[in-house]
């Protein structure tokens, strides 16, 4: 078997060129998977750990997006809702956030950005500071008592939105109100809140005028309770309250781990479209494989020959051949593997240096590895086996004939 | 004696197209053990395929083959290899070295498929080589060999096995004269020297008569069998 192996190196070793060609089927292939899938993990851990900053005990209540109908009016929560979720046994706190576009003027330049709510009272302003989980680069937050007063997200710090960077101090207007940058934040890696502002309640509710809805509330459960459990009481008092049927409802009451979840299988169903691609084009570079074993075979039939002359059975044939499919395939799976994690660090090291630190963190997952190997072992050996079996069958005498 | 091969009315027909073409016709022929043979006929006389069968490369369509007492007329191609593996040693007249091999590495091939551990398969292969002094050129591929070398190198790995009868079809055809003879005068040695059984294809009536006997083949039988008592020059 070692003897088999050694020859069926050589072999693979002799042709190189042809080896190359073959093995450039699987290695594009997996090339891409491992890329895709590195950066994709790396991506969904910084969220991830965005969510685990929100805290567990979280619990998001807000309009389902347009809706059915088109009307952008369904994506609002009322403050009688913010305060009947208060009331909710179980509920610790509660909040109501505003998240609202606006024009901002800042260096004779306009631009539409995202504005966020701070409420005015300090516990609820906690609770949002929490949800939000930004922190403060230069400066200080906003407080519960500022008026007209805004902090910045951190592109419009560093990155010239304005051609210039905004500084503590300077005064912006955003609609028709002049605020006083107070802080800048920190990186989040949310783009719209890097590139937005926050301000208070009130002072939000006079930029875009409007005196009583929500984007969304948010609650905190109580230590002691499940937040699932809140998060359905909740969903029937509001259900009550707007006179709607069960499953009929048009806003969603989710945990943050709900959240989480939701947005990991959709993950998932990215990365299982990825690994199907990577199916169909290891599919293509088996057939690859295959097509240079049945050459191999053709070429080699007087070798074949002499090789059963001299005592190899048909199993001995069948092995070396195999083994040198599958020589291919991992090989071109090695390949694969390091070009694809080379090809996500360069991609992370790029948007890391473009667009601030940990914008993503190519992840390398020993499964992701492992797999892409066996993965390309197992197509390599797959399509081996045709190959080998008609080498395997050759008759002696007529092998030995070839010329 | 016991005979090592014996072909019994050995019939084997080719299918070509809608015809039958007999290539060998109710073949009888013994060989007995330590005997030096030549098969002797022009092309198209059968000799290849004889060789075939009693090299066990082929089975008989009719008729039956011994080896070594064993009737391998119906046997699995699997089991052919073994036997072939243990029993015989062939010379090609294209040499028919493993071109990827080196030359150390072809001639521990044969040893490889019959299970020999590592340690021996080297030690044996380095002594052959040696013996046919290629000592120097245990790493070479066969492209770096000349025909002679090559043509040794294939003797060495024939004996890797130590098998009982060794096949030599057209050993020298590749050749020039001098090198032709050593492979002759080797033939002989290990005929006379080591007791192998050598069976010897060929056309060529000079070469022929190097033989113990001659078997002459013609369209698919024998027609004459004669001993020579093997000549020297």
């Amino acid at each position: 078997m070692i003897e088999l192996f050694r020859i069926a190196v050589r072999n693979v070793l002799k042709r190189k060129k042809r080896a190359a060609l073959t093995m450039l089927g699987v290695f594009i292939g997996i090339t891409a998977v491992v890329a895709l899938i590195s950066l994709g993990q790396g991506l969904q851990q910084t969220i991830n750990e965005q969510f685990e900053k929100v805290g567990a005990d979280k619990i998001i209540i807000q309009a389902k997006e347009a809706g059915f109908t088109g009307q952008f009016a369904a994506g609002k929560m009322t403050e009688r809702e913010a305060e009947l979720t208060a009331k909710v046994q179980g509920v610790k706190n509660t909040a109501g956030y505003l998240f609202r576009s606006t024009t901002l003027q800042y260096n004779k330049i306009q631009r539409a950005v995202y504005i966020s709510s701070i409420p005015d009272k300090p516990k609820e302003a906690d609770l949002i500071w929490q949800f939000l989980t930004a922190e403060i680069e230069d400066g200080r937050k906003i407080s519960h008592n500022d008026k007209l007063k805004a902090n910045i997200g951190y592109d419009l710090a560093h990155k010239k939105t304005f051609q210039k960077n905004i500084q503590i101090g300077d005064k912006i207007k955003a609609g028709n109100y002049t605020l006083e940058v107070v802080g800048s934040f920190l990186r989040t890696g949310d783009p719209t809140f890097d590139t937005g502002i926050v301000v208070p309640e009130d002072t939000v509710r006079l930029i875009v005028g409007d005196n009583t809805s929500f984007s969304m509330v948010v609650a905190q459960a109580a230590p002691t309770f499940d937040p699932e459990t809140v998060a359905e009481r909740i969903k029937k008092e509001i259900r009550s309250d707007r006179h709607q049927k069960e499953r009929k409802e048009d806003f969603t009451v989710q945990t943050s781990t709900q959240l989480i979840e939701s947005f990991n299988s959709v993950f998932l169903i990215i990365q299982v479209v990825f690994v199907g691609i990577a199916a169909i084009s290891l599919v293509v570079g088996g057939v690859g494989i295959m097509n240079t074993m049945y050459t191999s075979v053709l070429e080699r039939t007087r070798e074949i020959g002499v090789m059963k002359a001299i005592g190899a059975r048909n199993k001995d044939i069948l092995t070396l051949f195999i083994i040198e499919s599958g020589l291919l395939g991992l090989a071109g799976g090695i390949i694969g593997v390091l070009l694809g994690t080379g090809l996500s660090t360069a991609v992370s090291f790029g948007a890391n240096s473009a667009f601030g630190p940990n914008t993503i963190n190519a992840a390398y997952p020993p499964a992701l590895i492992i797999g892409a190997l066996l993965f390309s072992l197992i197509t390599g050996t797959l399509s081996g086996v045709l190959p080998a079996r008609r080498a395997s069958k050759l008759k002696p005498v007529e092998a030995l004939r070839d010329e | 004696m016991k005979p090592i091969i014996e072909l019994k009315n050995v019939w084997k027909t080719y299918r070509l197209g809608e015809t039958n073409v007999h290539a060998l016709q109710g073949i009888n022929l013994r060989v007995e053990q330590g005997e030096f043979i030549a098969i002797q006929g022009p092309s198209g006389s059968g000799k290849s395929t004889a060789m075939n069968l009693v090299g066990c490369l082929d089975t008989p369509t009719r008729g039956d083959v011994y080896l070594d007492g064993k009737n391998i007329s119906a046997m699995s191609e699997s089991d052919l290899a073994q036997i072939r593996g243990r029993k015989i040693g062939f010379i090609f007249q294209k040499f028919n070295l493993i071109e990827t091999l080196t030359a150390l590495e072809n001639v521990t091939l044969p040893m490889t498929f019959q299970g020999i551990p590592e340690e021996e398969r080297l030690a044996r292969a380095t002594a052959l080589l040696k013996q046919f002094g290629l000592g120097e050129r245990l790493d070479h591929r066969p492209n770096q060999l000349s025909g002679g070398q090559q043509q040794r190198v294939a003797i060495a790995r024939a004996l890797a096995i130590d098998p009982p009868v060794i096949l030599a079809d057209e050993p020298t055809g590749n050749l020039d004269s001098k090198t032709g003879k050593e492979v002759m005068e080797f033939l002989r040695e290990m005929h006379k020297h080591h007791g192998k059984t050598i069976v010897l294809v060929t056309h060529d009536d000079i070469l022929a008569t190097r033989a113990d006997k001659i078997a002459f083949l013609k369209d698919g039988q024998i027609i004459n069998t004669k001993k020579v008592g093997g000549n020297h020059k």
